[in-house]
């Protein structure tokens, strides 16, 4: 792909409303090591049937500035998980930083895809973490290119071990119409990034059919996959677990992409490609909280598409789910107080 | 052999059931198993719209219609990680049409329904006819009918509120197996109904199986076997020669969807109706008769959930009818 007259990436547009988290606002070259810097992808032309999740990147920060607003600030210094009776102490808000959108160019899916990228490079460049909201789920690509060239600078020669937890695969290297860049292949594209160990790719949630040889060519490459099926049957935890395992072998760098649609519809319907996969928030939450423990330094969520759901609740479990994932910028384990 | 060497946009093109060859009536054979729609409803509620099911089902349909997309290999059911085998399927799945019921009066509109499936019926072809709501049905297996009453199955759907016969059967809401009871067109021994909706009284209950009819509950329907479904399917064909098969949407849990005319609390998962579709479908079921899929409720035609619930387990009836799910049998 060319890459053709690029958008100035820099400087990024300003979110107009909240910011996620009610995060700061801050530039991505200006980010402290260690730091979530968040890039919104409002962008869903490389969606081939129900678009809508360009609303997502806006949709998620009302989201969890509500969630903020109504449940965090509310809680005390010290907090307790009431699953496990852990004590968890408040950290400095300032571990969240809302650098805005990219540019998108409708017109465009290289100048989008070199424009997200940009962004997620400078974040991870620095030793932040990017965190990308979707958008439909091609800009996971756009987002962990920028992310893998930004390891490569970072860290020369390191490999990263990529999960993808989603209802479907997204590894068709062609969508009728829609070419080779899109919601279908995105996972393919991220297979053929030149840091990625692609015997560390893991997809979690995958559900109903998926295609004969796109299966036969994961399985041949070394990755793995765990359908909605095995996460009725094994656990939620078991499956994230193998899944971590797997992913983590011998690599220190974790890329997570989070497709909402993952979840059965019936839970959350505000996404572009349904799937009845029978995964309940819960589950899909339990799989978070063990992801979130591990070294996981760049992550994309994608389709959210808050018009596709009248009642509102798809973008507010999203904001649950991006809470587990970022839960340690807020809250870290209190050793001491804890049992 | 696909009838595309190039795929087509989801929305582009003729719509057909799973991008299905398009057929008349006279050109059908036993080989083939046929879409066709019933676009009708005698619901004058205010939860109207199940006319407009086939269009959406097939509007979904398409999503899954990858023995006509170039670009697709093959399905692999990724649970149990079995093939399907899709390469007859372009010769043997075919779109009739809808049934021309448009503008027409209730009784005209009963009769083409029954002459069309008489028509059918004659070509030896299994079929699967898309409601509308279940006022389609009595005059669907009526028209199959050869004078003999034909095995019936019903899931989901409203329950008969009273026996054949009884005081008060065809008064009120009552099922159209009531109907088709009372008229000879189905008997009572090779009758089974599963996860039906509403209430019934304990003396029908009792009179029904007494008289041979099998009930089976919700959960009785999810502790089934592998296997047991088909065993029952496989009964009443040997029995009754032929098997009929009304399915309404009902039957999901309403949970998962909240799309059916008629929601009612427990239901089924979509794995149990899979299981239990798939399994009846292996019997040489005659027709399949879909009902009660409402896809204009306020706010959930832009959801799609139960669309998608729905054509998803057809699906897995139109595999084990055509024979495409061989491994995955028990």
């Amino acid at each position: 792909m060319s890459a053709g007259n690029l958008v100035p990436q820099k400087p990024s547009m300003r979110p107009p409303g909240p910011t996620l988290f009610d995060a700061p606002i801050g530039s991505v070259d200006s980010l402290d090591e260690g730091v979530v810097g968040v890039v919104g992808m409002p962008t869903d032309w490389t969606h081939s049937s129900r678009i809508g999740a360009r609303e997502g990147p806006a949709a998620l920060r009302q989201a969890t500035t509500e969630y903020c607003r109504t449940v965090l600030d509310v809680l005390g210094e010290s907090v307790v998980d009431p699953k496990d009776r852990r004590r968890w102490r408040r950290v400095d808000r300032g571990n969240v930083v809302d650098c805005g959108d990219a540019t998108i160019d409708p017109a465009s899916v290289e100048r989008t895809t070199e424009s997200i990228a940009a962004m997620t490079e400078a974040v991870r460049t620095q030793g932040a973490i990017p965190l990308a909201l979707g958008g439909d789920h091609y800009n996971s690509y756009p987002a962990c290119l920028g992310y893998a060239r930004g390891l490569a600078k970072r860290h020369p020669g390191r490999r990263f071990g990529y999960i993808q937890i989603d209802g479907h695969l997204d590894f068709a290297d062609r969508l009728g119409a829609w070419g080779t860049h899109n919601h279908a292949t995105n996972g393919r594209r991220n297979s053929e990034l030149p840091n990625i160990e692609r015997s560390n790719m893991v997809w979690i949630g995958i559900t109903g059919w998926v295609d004969g040889d796109e299966l036969a060519l994961i399985e041949e490459m070394g990755g793995k996959i765990f359908s909605s099926g095995d996460i009725h049957d094994l656990g939620a935890e078991e499956v994230a677990r193998r899944a971590v395992a797997h992913a983590t072998r011998g690599r220190e760098s974790l890329y997570l992409s989070i497709d909402i649609d993952a979840m059965d519809a019936g839970f959350l319907p505000g996404t572009g490609s349904i799937v009845p996969s029978g995964i309940t928030p819960r589950q899909y939450c339990q799989i978070l909280d063990v992801i979130a423990q591990e070294n996981v330094d760049g992550i994309d969520i994608a389709e959210v598409a808050p018009s596709l759901d009248p009642s509102g609740r798809t973008e507010r479990i999203a904001a649950q789910m991006l809470y587990r994932v970022v839960r340690n910028c807020f809250f870290a384990p209190d050793t001491e107080k804890s049992r | 052999m696909p009838l595309r060497n190039a795929p087509l946009p989801r929305m582009a093109g003729d719509l057909t059931f799973m991008r299905s060859r398009r057929a008349t009536l006279g050109e059908l054979n036993a080989e083939n198993l046929a879409i066709l729609g019933a676009p009708i409803e005698d619901n004058i509620g205010r939860k109207s719209g199940t006319r407009f099911a086939p269009t959406a089902l097939r509007e979904t349909s398409v999503y899954f219609g990858w023995h006509a997309n170039p670009q697709f290999s093959h399905p692999v059911d990724i649970d149990v990680r079995v093939p399907i085998d899709t390469s007859e399927m372009h010769e043997r799945l075919v779109d009739i049409g809808d049934i021309p019921l448009e503008g027409m009066p209730a009784a005209s509109a009963a009769q083409a329904i029954r002459s069309t499936i008489q028509e059918l019926r004659q070509t030896n072809a299994s079929a699967i006819l898309l409601g509308g709501d279940d006022s389609i049905v009595y005059p669907a297996v009526a028209g199959a009918t050869d004078g003999e009453p034909v095995g019936f199955v019903q899931i989901g759907g409203r329950l008969p509120g009273a026996m054949p016969g009884d005081e008060g059967a065809r008064r009120g809401d009552c099922s159209p197996l009531t109907y088709l009871l009372a008229d000879n067109y189905v008997a009572l021994r090779t009758t089974a109904i599963m996860a039906g909706t509403g209430r019934t009284g304990l003396e029908f209950v009792q009179s029904f199986e007494r008289a041979g009819g099998q009930l089976w509950s919700a959960s009785g329907v999810s502790r089934a076997q592998p296997g047991d479904v088909e065993r029952m399917a496989q009964v009443i064909v040997e029995t009754a020669g032929s098997l009929h098969v009304h399915f309404d949407v009902s039957a999901f849990r309403p949970s998962l969807h909240g799309m059916s005319e008629r929601p009612a609390f427990g239901g089924l998962t979509l794995p149990d109706l899979q299981k239990t579709l798939g399994e009846i479908g292996r019997a040489p079921v005659s027709l399949l008769i879909v009902t009660g899929l409402n896809p204009t409720l306020s706010g959930l035609s832009v959801v799609k959930t139960g669309l998608r619930l729905t054509v998803t387990a057809l699906l897995a009836y139109i595999y084990g009818r055509l024979d495409l799910d061989a491994a995955r049998r028990p």
